[in-house]
């Protein structure tokens, strides 16, 4: 499976973002190509620590 | 490092003055704030089943049972996970997998969930192992495979969460209560660290609600658990007020530079690190005014009063010249300037 590209512009069932958990947080979580991709809401979603403490 | 520039005075002296309680309002309790994440999640449920009802079959009966359910109390961080890969599935027409989850979010939903502290462990979590990953680090590829820690640092690990709980308690007891409103789970792992540096710290998401990640690896005792426990519940109760009202209106296509990130961040990321740093600053001021922490602890927390009161500040500039917020997202925003102004 592919994650890293937008959701298919040919979707079956085109589901309302604003009928969607969170997606009502991005401003531009649907655009002509489709809902954000899987690793776009995980840039938006995950709030990383990315500055660890020294092991 | 940064010098003290005037956040609370000398942060040393204990005296703090006449702050305001608690850095950050909002007029629900971190309970309601829960139960509303959770409705919202059982009416997207509702509808979703309802546009796929011509590709995935369910069963009325258990379906109207699981959505009561997600609605009357916790649930497992997994049956979120679960529900962002539904909507990734069914927008990409894979309606075998669609059927599959909405199976296992249905009967995971009925199994009521409360607070624990579990290692991250491929055995224990079985799908979610890889679920988790993928969806906590989908754009970092540094971070490996997560393994849990062994049994010995995985009890010291929990013992000092415990602590720094009770702690927490003591300091500020409304951070208390969003740990054990708003968290079922704090995992615990720790990864093949690189030139003496663990690949994270900490991570929260949105999508595994309730749940939080830590590194044991990066975090060796209670003063450290502090910081973790603090940084990361900030995160979940901006995801939490976020999914009320949309704080940032920024587009999130758009990148800015990030006090805790060394890559340009959308506004949203620069808003959730400015609002941690803000509050670990206020916490850590708050520890030391306590006078509930040993001499090791007061200088670190000492340090720590600077060091995320000047991270607070670069990212109050940016968001003061380019964030678009709404009317919460200003609110939270002023709170935490005149907090740290007093």
């Amino acid at each position: 499976m592919n994650n890293s590209k937008k959701s298919e512009s040919t979707a079956l069932i085109n589901l309302k973002s604003d009928a969607l958990l969170g997606f009502n947080q991005v401003s531009d979580a649907k655009d002509s190509q489709g809902l954000k991709s899987q690793i776009e809401m995980s840039r938006l979603f995950s709030k990383r620590g990315e500055i660890a403490p020294p092991v | 490092m940064s010098t003290n520039s005037g956040l609370y005075g000398d942060p040393a002296s204990g005296s703090s003055g006449a702050r305001v309680p608690g850095l950050l309002t909002y007029a629900a309790s971190p309970k309601e704030i829960d139960q509303q994440v959770r409705t919202s999640l059982s009416k997207s449920l509702s509808y979703i089943l309802g546009e796929i009802a011509g590709h995935v079959d369910t069963e009325p009966l258990s379906v109207a049972r699981a959505l009561s359910t997600i609605q009357s109390h916790s649930v497992s961080p997994g049956v979120f996970a679960r529900y962002y890969d539904l909507v990734f599935a069914i927008s990409n027409n894979r309606f075998a997998e669609a059927q599959q989850l909405t199976h296992n979010i249905i009967s995971m939903a009925l199994q009521p969930a409360s607070f624990e502290i579990r290692p991250l462990s491929n055995e224990q979590l079985g799908d979610d192992f890889a679920r988790y990953h993928r969806l906590l680090f989908a754009e970092s590829p540094n971070v490996g495979t997560q393994m849990p820690p062994g049994d010995g640092q995985f009890a010291a690990a929990s013992r000092n969460l415990n602590e720094a709980i009770a702690i927490i308690q003591d300091v500020e007891p409304r951070i208390a209560r969003e740990i054990q409103g708003l968290w079922t789970r704090i995992y615990l792992s720790r990864d093949k660290a690189q030139n003496g540096r663990a690949s994270f710290g900490g991570v929260t998401s949105f999508m595994i609600w309730g749940a939080t990640f830590m590194n044991a690896d990066g975090y060796q005792d209670r003063w450290d658990m502090v910081q973790f426990l603090v940084h990361e519940i900030t995160h979940a109760l901006l995801f939490g007020l976020a999914a009320r009202e949309t704080l940032v209106l920024n587009a999130a296509s758009d990148g800015y530079p990030s006090p805790l990130r060394t890559e340009l961040r959308p506004m949203d990321g620069v808003y959730h690190a400015a609002i941690v740093c803000a509050r670990l600053a206020d916490f850590n001021q708050r520890w030391l005014d306590s006078s509930i922490l040993n001499e090791q602890e007061r200088e670190r927390s000492i340090i720590a009063v600077n060091d995320n009161g000047a991270a607070f500040r670069d990212g109050a500039a940016t968001i003061s010249e380019h964030g678009i917020l709404s009317q919460s997202g200003r609110e939270l925003f002023a709170n935490c300037c005149d907090g740290l102004d007093k």
